[in-house]
């Protein structure tokens, strides 16, 4: 019987969460910039992960799914903080010009959820069920809010 | 030259975009270290934290909402730390031993003098009332259509349904069954009341009702469970909790303890719902009863009888050696994938044709049934699939001519989309249960 899985547990010591550190940081960081688009906060969002995952390691049986959901957690957070600073009142603003393109335009006018989502398939290439895992939805919502998600970029992206 | 998929031009993007990232050096012990001396500034909550603080939250909320109404405990999770029950006896109306049923509420007289006189009639308007708004979780929206009638003996009968529920996941949809009997009044006429519903497989065990105290646990299942208590005479609101998730690092749904203190009506209604998934239950109890079981398993026990001798205590070899996480894909001309949960106790059967597909997710008590399908409709009813999960005793899957043989403890067929009955049958045909598509 053919495996299908792509990306398979690692298996991690229990005494090695440094080297944990070491291979997972940056795929987990990398996760976190492609939803938050902020290298410090990604940064931040994954070392966060690292320290809550630090203290609950004993309890922790897959580390690796337990990171994964950490850091969309923190992305999560970081998106709500964010959106309550820009509500705040700002006395001056400063325009600035950036160098966007359709896709990041388009991925920008969707909901968190369907970023993440859609991130989880396309960028980490999980299943339905290891998106379900980590967002501890079913994985009929992971498939719904997928087609939603697309069905909102291609309106917004002519093909 | 080929234009790019929307998919594929995700994935570049993704890549371009996660290539910018450039990380300074750290090793985890520096983080540590820095992390004591206080230089780590979190900008984010524990996934624990946070959701433990929501839950406490929500268990607030709901306490101030109903005034002095008790708050049903939970259980098993940090995060559910049991709210004070409170006395809920003021709210309790003079006991009336005499309530029958879940709708309509009150003794014999009242249930007939309400003139439902059929399973259905009574079904419907029972449904109705349950998906009104005042009785939805907030943000969703329902509709239940009921379907086959049942007889059960003389005086019982079941009545399935379809429930379809709307909410910020989207729609979700689940099959249900309402149990209801005949009752008498002191005259001699007739009606029909309804004493129990619920949607596959929202269960209750060892529900007991005895001096005033209510204890019982609810299987939660993954997502939030809204439990309320309510007087079976009046409909009064004795208790209510909602907002009960499992964290996501939770080996399993944590059950909810259901113990509510100090009632005094004779008859109570146990009442969940649970979201996003559409699943919906309820349960009457009267005082002194004690080991109830409700919810979906007894109903569906007097609705599928001849489930009842299927194929228990045989095992699902193949999917029981997965381990966690793992998929695995029958090479068919369809895709179909299969994948054991996270929690180990139910397998999941996903499955596509067309670019359509579905999943459902079954325990082994369901799957020792023999009948743990989904069916798929993709191309305007003119095929199905149907995908099943079988344990290892079942041999056979047929209809007429046409013998499926399950393959590690799968099958499918791809069909024209009318009705059909399959036969699922052990080796020597003494053990057979029929799975009705269409």
């Amino acid at each position: 019987m053919p495996k299908l899985s792509e990306d398979p547990p690692q298996p991690v010591a229990a005494d090695d969460i440094a080297g944990l550190f070491r291979a997972r940081r940056e795929p987990m960081a990398r996760l976190a910039y492609v939803l938050t688009g902020n290298s410090q906060a990604s940064d931040e969002i994954v070392q966060d992960a690292f320290l809550k995952m630090h203290g609950n390691w004993e309890r922790i049986a897959n580390p690796v799914g337990y990171l994964r959901t950490a850091v969309i957690n923190g992305c999560h957070s970081y998106h709500r903080h964010v959106a309550v600073e820009r509500r705040a009142p700002v006395a001056r603003q400063r325009v600035a010009i950036s160098v966007t393109d359709e896709i990041s335009d388009a991925l920008a006018k969707l909901t968190y959820d369907h970023r993440a989502v859609l991130a989880l398939r396309y960028f980490c290439d999980l299943n339905d069920f290891e998106i379900a895992d980590i967002l501890n939805i079913r994985p009929g919502t992971v498939r719904s809010r997928i087609h939603r998600a697309l069905a909102q970029l291609r309106k917004e992206i002519p093909q | 030259m080929n234009t790019p998929t929307l998919e594929d031009q995700l994935r570049s993007h993704y890549v371009s975009k996660a290539d910018e990232l450039r990380l300074p050096p750290l090793e985890f012990e520096e983080l540590l270290a820095d992390s004591d001396r206080g230089v780590v500034v979190s900008i984010t909550s524990s996934p624990r934290g946070h959701r433990g603080s929501w839950w406490v939250a929500a268990a607030a909320v709901a306490a101030v909402a109903v005034g002095g109404l008790a708050v049903i405990q939970g259980r098993d999770t940090p995060s559910n730390t049991p709210a004070a029950t409170q006395p809920s006896e003021q709210l309790s109306p003079p006991a009336t031993a005499s309530t029958i049923g879940l709708f309509p509420a009150g003794d014999a007289a009242a249930v007939v003098a309400q003139a439902y006189q059929t399973p259905a009639s009574v079904a419907t308007a029972y449904l109705a009332d349950r998906t009104s708004g005042a009785n939805l979780p907030t943000g969703y929206t329902a509709t239940a259509t009921t379907g086959e009638v049942v007889t059960v003996d003389e005086s019982r009968a079941l009545v399935k349904f379809f429930l379809e529920v709307d909410g910020d996941e989207g729609t979700d949809s689940s099959d249900g069954i309402v149990q209801v009997e005949q009752v008498r009044d002191a005259t001699g006429s007739t009606g029909w009341v309804v004493t129990a519903a619920s949607v596959v497989t929202m269960e209750i065990k060892d529900l007991s009702y005895i001096d005033g105290h209510l204890l019982g646990n609810f299987a939660s299942g993954w997502g939030t469970t809204q439990l309320t208590v309510l007087d079976a005479a009046t409909g009064a609101v004795l208790a209510t909790r909602s907002g009960t998730p499992a964290p996501p690092d939770a080996e399993t749904p944590p059950d909810q303890l259901i113990d509510v203190a100090d009632l005094a009506a004779p008859s109570v209604v146990v009442r969940a719902w649970r979201t996003p998934t559409a699943t919906f239950s309820e349960t009457l109890i009267s005082a002194g009863q004690q080991s109830v079981v409700g919810g979906w398993t007894p109903l569906a026990a007097l609705a599928y009888p001849e489930q009842q001798a299927s194929f228990a205590g045989s095992p699902v070899s193949a999917l029981d050696s997965l381990a966690m996480g793992e998929t695995f894909k029958a090479n068919t001309p369809v895709d179909v994938t299969v994948e054991a949960s996270k929690a180990g106790e139910k397998f999941c059967i996903s499955a596509s044709i067309a670019e359509v597909s579905g999943s459902g997710c079954f325990d082994l008590e369901m799957i020792a049934l023999g009948t743990a399908a989904i069916s798929l409709d993709p191309d305007a009813s003119e095929r199905v699939l149907v995908a099943g999960i079988v344990p290892d005793a079942v041999i056979s899957i047929s209809e007429g001519s046409t013998i499926i043989q399950p393959t590690q403890n799968l099958w499918f067929m791809v069909t024209d989309a009318q009705p059909h009955s399959f036969n699922i049958a052990n080796a020597d045909g003494t053990k057979a249960v029929k799975l009705a598509i269409g």
